[in-house]
């Protein structure tokens, strides 16, 4: 004889457990699927910041390469930067040893700089200075101040005439016709010693024998 | 009011009551045009060899005998002084192996026409001895039925107490599922089915006065066709 309600009690202990079953398979497949993504995207990440070696090195020889190149073009800007020191003209003279009041203050040349700068030339003008100055930093040239005191010789002004001739000195005292002039002004004033003194000094720094004619007729 | 139903799906074989299945109509082709001495008609239990053998003694071969499981040697001595055209021996599985041999060494001399009905694993049991297997034997086997020669053998037996689409298609599925095509157990479980529908129609139950998922499960675990 068929139990029909004990068969029912079974049947839906069956019907439970069937469920049962079947929502832990989708438990289990749902954390499988995120536990795969979770574990690829982790690794994508990982992969992105671990770079493969072989471009590790590739990074490293061309960070080297840059330093090298950096360091190459601040050793040039290095060198650039130097300024061009232009040769300092021997002085030919001690200035320590010459008295200050006879002859002209001479300075050293200063190095010139790099940059070239354009000289503004100013026009030439020849008129008599009221109260000509010893001005270091008006660029004439020796060759223009030479002519100048050569001019106010023949014109017999000799005060002039000297103050020109120390101008020339300060830009190139080792010219004869410089330091020649400078002391038939002294003889033409009646500073016939002065001049002497100033040729034999001179002298003891450079031979020339001009000067040397010139200090002989002096003396005589 | 399922009882006529019920009665139908007896398990009783009745030789008059055949149902045509294509391995059935494929056993009795090959049994007829068999010549050799010696044939084995396997089948997993439930699947009709004793309804075939009666089926083929009342019906094909009425000279044959049927034997029902284990002889003795006397027994077949008797059978075989009585010239049977064909001896059937049911549940040949229960037969003593001396006995086996000596149905082998009369079917060798042509003395007399064995028929072995046999469990098929006994079968292949013995089919592998050696002294059977160079010898020329006849396998007849009988298959499950398939899924629409069972919605047909149901649909008959309904139709003809006025049960008709009782049963959906869907049922049938499962029906098929938890019998696998067994004739035997197609028989018991719709046999169970409608008496769980009787009890309900009884008991006045709504939700078991028509077949559902429910019923059928009940029916399978009745049966032991569940797999818990």
């Amino acid at each position: 004889m068929i139990d029909f309600f004990e068969l029912e009690k079974k049947c839906k202990a069956k019907q439970r457990k069937k469920i049962i079953k079947i929502s832990i398979f989708v438990l289990v497949f749902i954390i499988i699927i995120i536990s795969i993504f979770i574990f690829f995207y982790t690794s994508k990440s990982h992969s992105s910041k671990a770079k493969h070696p072989i471009k590790i090195i590739k990074k490293l020889k061309h960070k080297i390469v840059k330093t090298e190149k950096q360091k190459k073009i601040i050793k040039i800007s290095k060198s650039k930067q130097k300024p061009e020191i232009m040769p300092t003209l021997k002085p030919i003279i001690n200035l320590s040893s010459i008295p200050t009041n006879i002859l002209p203050q001479l300075k050293k040349p200063k190095p010139k700089p790099i940059k070239k700068e354009i000289i503004k030339k100013q026009p030439i003008v020849l008129q008599q200075p009221k109260e000509p100055k010893l001005i270091v930093s008006n660029p004439i040239s020796f060759s223009y101040a030479l002519h100048l005191a050569q001019k106010y010789y023949k014109q017999k002004d000799y005060t002039n005439s000297m103050l020109w001739c120390k101008r020339a000195a300060q830009i190139n005292n080792s010219n004869d016709k410089v330091w020649q002039l400078y002391a038939l002004n002294l003889y033409q004033t009646g500073n016939k010693q002065k001049a002497i003194e100033v040729l034999k000094t001179y002298l003891k720094y450079q031979n020339s024998i001009e000067i040397q004619y010139l200090l002989q007729r002096l003396e005589k | 009011m399922y009882e006529s139903v019920i009665k139908e799906f007896n398990d009783i074989i009745q030789s008059d009551d055949v149902f045509n299945s294509f391995t059935f109509q494929k056993a009795i082709h090959s049994l007829k045009n068999s010549t050799s001495f010696l044939k084995f008609l396997i089948g997993v239990p439930g699947s009709g060899k004793s309804f075939f053998v009666k089926y083929y003694n009342n019906k094909i071969d009425k000279n044959s005998v049927i034997l029902q499981g284990n002889i003795s040697l006397q027994q077949l001595n008797n059978i075989l002084s009585q010239n049977y055209s064909l001896i059937i021996i049911d549940e040949a599985q229960l037969l003593d192996i001396a006995i086996i041999e000596k149905i082998r060494i009369l079917s060798d001399e042509k003395k007399a026409k064995f028929l072995l009905s046999m469990h098929l694993k006994e079968a292949t049991q013995i089919l592998k001895k050696e002294h059977f297997k160079s010898r020329t034997i006849d396998i007849i086997k009988l298959d499950k039925l398939s899924k629409d020669e069972m919605i047909q053998y149901l649909n008959t037996k309904l139709i003809s107490h006025q049960f008709t689409h009782i049963i959906t298609k869907k049922e049938f599925e499962k029906i098929y599922n938890y019998t696998k095509g067994n004739f035997r157990y197609i028989k018991k479980f719709v046999k169970t089915l409608f008496e769980l529908l009787e009890i309900a129609h009884q008991h006045q139950l709504k939700k078991y006065q028509k077949i559902n998922n429910c019923l059928l499960t009940m029916c399978a675990i009745e049966l032991g066709l569940t797999n818990d």
